[in-house]
């Protein structure tokens, strides 16, 4: 990044910003108010009246209720006198609302009435008869279920009722008696509506009036619809119009000013620089320069951040911004994401199946759905990537798919469990489980350790290239990290060495440790009580390396990261997830398939019952659907979060701006 | 018999650890969960901080399983 100047005169201010705006190259960095003696800028003479349009043209949006992403008209529609029609519209627009307002309003005030007056419409009484009595007092009400016995009060009464509903009619001088009684029993009386005739054609006519001001609304309504439709692209391609306008013109407030002068400082890719330069110098009276910075110093602030990775890599920038914008002096771990988190991903799914699955799902996605570039795209990038590498494990490593593997184990024996893939090709796959899965736990854990060490590895050394720029101490503490997590990791690995052969087949600790590793000394210190016996004993390297190392972490980053030390324990049996996802996964598929092959379709195809065989396809379906969703859902949490508890802390700082050039508009940040 | 109890008792071991864990885990991202959904309802963009933080007590039922295992292992063979 490169620091620069631009000094104009303050006649050419808004052509400046104009250009500016149009090149998309600067990062301005704000002018803090009264710094150096110098003020900031004025906005330019349009904001105030474009900010005022803008918030109108807003509350028409919302009116309307113009979809976010509605499709915007092209720009030289917009053109012309933008206030003139959107007061014209607001005009229109306003009139119509406050009829729809109105309208509901008096729709509420009818709705209300007929509900009040429907239970005296079943009743034979007119309204007149409800009142005026000298000697009768009336109970008017609602009451939970029908009254018995109402004559244990007093016998003087008339009463009509319909369910839920009571009128009454006693002398006053019972009247208390009646009250009380009533009131024990649940009534809760209801005033009675104003007005002569008889309720029931009242109700009709309150219905025909309600129905009269429903089709005005509808009307209203369809005018408003037609409204949006005609206007939404032409309010969504003018909001971004204005809102342009307004950053513009508000540019000056981050800029420095004297009386007849401007300052502009920020950040341009040092690449581009050259281009800024040239094109802003055909203004004539601009002057444009680089400042010298010192990399290090600390008046000014870290320049912005511009993630550069080759394209493949690009999606799995989201991921890292997700936790944070790496700052300018670190390097961009994003190379690291791009192939762990789909390998962790296919890991933890392994299966051919799923595999092709999620790349179909994915490439379909990408092709047919999720076009426009953002997060979710990204995202759907890496789960993409990640079904590639489901698929390559779940052939070459796994050899297995939807649960049911190519080649059964030697230690089947139920039908389903004898049930592979090369008997219902009838066809001898030529590719055999190096690990299965629910047979060789142990195995798999091995598997996540070796992955705990490669990945935690790779984390320190970008941490020690890191800190080399600037500390050689805190450099050397991470070569300490390096020879602790080293030494740990040939610990475990020796301890899982124990045995050559167990059920005959070699444990894959053995294979490792006596394969890729035989070139490590194994000389070491028995210890049988806790698993290192004569056969592979603790190598004495290791305890070098766990010594030197954590002396060496003494000597750089003091006594307090010793603790870390079990943190670090914790991080690398912590990638046993990968194990447990697995596992997990594999037995839900094989439960599954033992469910609905047991109950439904060997039964089905014995009896030649195709209904129970189509059912049980169906079941089956629906079921693997769960394992193709869930699995998904928590392999993708579980990837991400081993690089960010795990892999990050190690040596990820983050908390850097984000490079975000003057011009460019986006829709959404991450 | 005494083999066959002593299997029982260290499959039952195992059993109790990823249980308690288990139910560990669950209680602390309880916890954790409805105060970072809190947090995001005011600040979405505190997602991707979050979630480390979501998924971190994770790691205890991890361990139970890993020593549910090692104590898997630790089962004599019948007799």
């Amino acid at each position: 990044m490169t620091r620069a100047l631009i000094v104009g005169p303050r006649d050419d201010l808004e052509a400046t910003v104009n250009t500016l705006y149009g090149l998309k190259l600067l990062h301005i960095v704000d002018h803090p108010p009264g710094a150096e003696g110098l003020d900031i800028g004025k906005p330019l003479s349009q904001a105030s009246q474009a900010s005022e349009i803008l918030v109108k043209l807003r509350s028409i949006a919302s009116v309307l209720q113009v979809p976010e992403n509605a499709a915007p008209v092209p720009p030289d529609e917009v053109a012309g006198d933008l206030r003139e029609k959107i007061l014209a519209l607001e005009l229109n627009i306003s009139e119509e609302d406050s009829g729809k307002k109105k309208i509901q309003g008096l729709l509420a005030d009818l709705a209300r009435k007929i509900e009040e007056i429907t239970p005296f419409a079943q009743l034979p009484l007119r309204l007149g008869d409800y009142r005026g009595y000298e000697n009768l007092e009336v109970f008017v009400g609602k009451v939970p279920k029908e009254i018995e016995d109402l004559d244990s009060a007093t016998k003087d009464y008339e009463a009509f009722a319909v369910p839920g509903f009571l009128v009454m009619f006693v002398l006053k001088e019972h009247a208390a008696a009646m009250r009380d009684f009533l009131t024990t029993r649940g009534f809760t009386s209801v005033p009675v509506p104003e007005g002569e005739g008889h309720p029931r054609e009242i109700l009709a006519g309150l219905l025909a009036e309600k129905e009269r001001w429903e089709a005005r609304l509808a009307e209203t309504e369809e005018r408003l619809k037609t409204l949006r439709e005609r206007y939404s692209g032409f309010l969504t391609a003018a909001r971004a119009h204005l809102e342009v306008m307004v950053e513009k013109a508000e540019a000056p407030l981050r800029f420095a000013v004297t009386d007849h002068t401007f300052i502009v400082e920020g950040w341009v890719p040092s690449e581009t620089f050259p281009k800024l330069q040239a094109e802003l110098s055909r203004m004539p009276g601009l002057f444009v320069t680089d400042l010298e910075h010192e990399e290090h110093s600390a008046e000014l602030a870290d320049p912005p951040v511009l993630l550069r990775n080759i394209r493949p890599l690009r999606p799995f920038e989201m991921l890292v911004k997700l936790f944070s914008v790496p700052n300018y002096r670190e390097i961009d771990p994003t190379f690291i994401v791009a192939v762990a988190f789909p390998v962790f991903f296919g890991l933890m799914i392994g299966d051919a199946g799923y595999g092709v699955a999620w790349l179909a799902v994915g490439l379909w996605l990408l092709a047919k759905k999720v076009r426009e570039p953002g997060a979710f795209r990204d995202l759907v990038v890496a789960i993409t990537w990640g079904g590639f590498w489901s698929l390559l494990f779940g052939l070459f490593f796994f050899a297995e798919a939807f649960g049911i593997p190519f080649h059964h184990s030697e230690h089947a024996v139920s039908p389903v469990e004898m049930l592979d893939w090369s008997a219902i090709l009838s066809f001898d796959i030529p590719i055999y489980a190096s690990l299965h899965k629910l047979e060789q736990v142990p195995d798999f854990i091995v598997l996540s350790i070796v992955a705990a060490y490669l990945h935690l590895l790779a984390g320190f050394i970008v941490g020690f290239f890191n800190d080399r720029a600037h500390s050689t101490k805190h450099a050397l503490g991470k070569v300490s990290w390096m020879l602790i997590l080293t030494g740990l990791f040939t610990v475990m690995l020796a301890r899982t060495a124990r045995w050559p052969e167990i059920d005959g087949a070699t444990p894959f600790g053995y294979a490792i440790w006596h394969g890729p590793l035989a070139w490590f000394p194994k000389e070491g210190l028995p210890y049988a009580q806790v698993g290192f016996g004569a056969g592979n004993p603790i190598p004495w390297l290791s305890i070098y390396m766990l010594v030197g190392g954590i002396g060496l972490l003494l000597a750089t980053e003091g006594a307090l990261h010793l603790m870390e030390f079990f943190g670090l324990v914790a991080n690398v049996v912590s990638y046993a997830r990968l194990a447990a996802v697995g596992v997990a996964k594999a037995a839900m598929a094989f439960a599954f398939n033992v469910i609905v092959l047991e109950s439904l379709i060997f039964p089905g195809l014995d009896g030649g019952n195709f209904v129970l065989v189509v059912l049980g396809f169906v079941f089956g379906f629906l079921f693997h659907m769960i394992v193709f969703l869930l699995g998904a859902v928590s392999a993708a949490i579980q990837a991400i979060r081993l690089h960010y508890v795990e892999f990050f802390i190690k040596f990820f700082k983050g908390a850097g701006t984000a490079f975000r050039p003057f011009g460019e508009r986006t829709k959404s940040e991450v | 018999m005494v083999a066959a109890e002593a299997q029982g008792l260290v499959a039952m071991a195992a059993a109790l650890t990823v249980l308690g864990t288990g139910l560990a885990t669950a209680w602390a991202e309880k916890v954790i969960g409805a105060a970072s959904v809190g947090a995001i309802a005011e600040k979405p963009e505190l997602f991707g901080r979050v979630l480390p933080l979501v998924v971190i007590p994770e790691t205890i039922v991890i361990f139970g399983l890993i020593i549910a295992f090692l104590l898997l292992g630790q089962i004599p063979e019948t007799p």
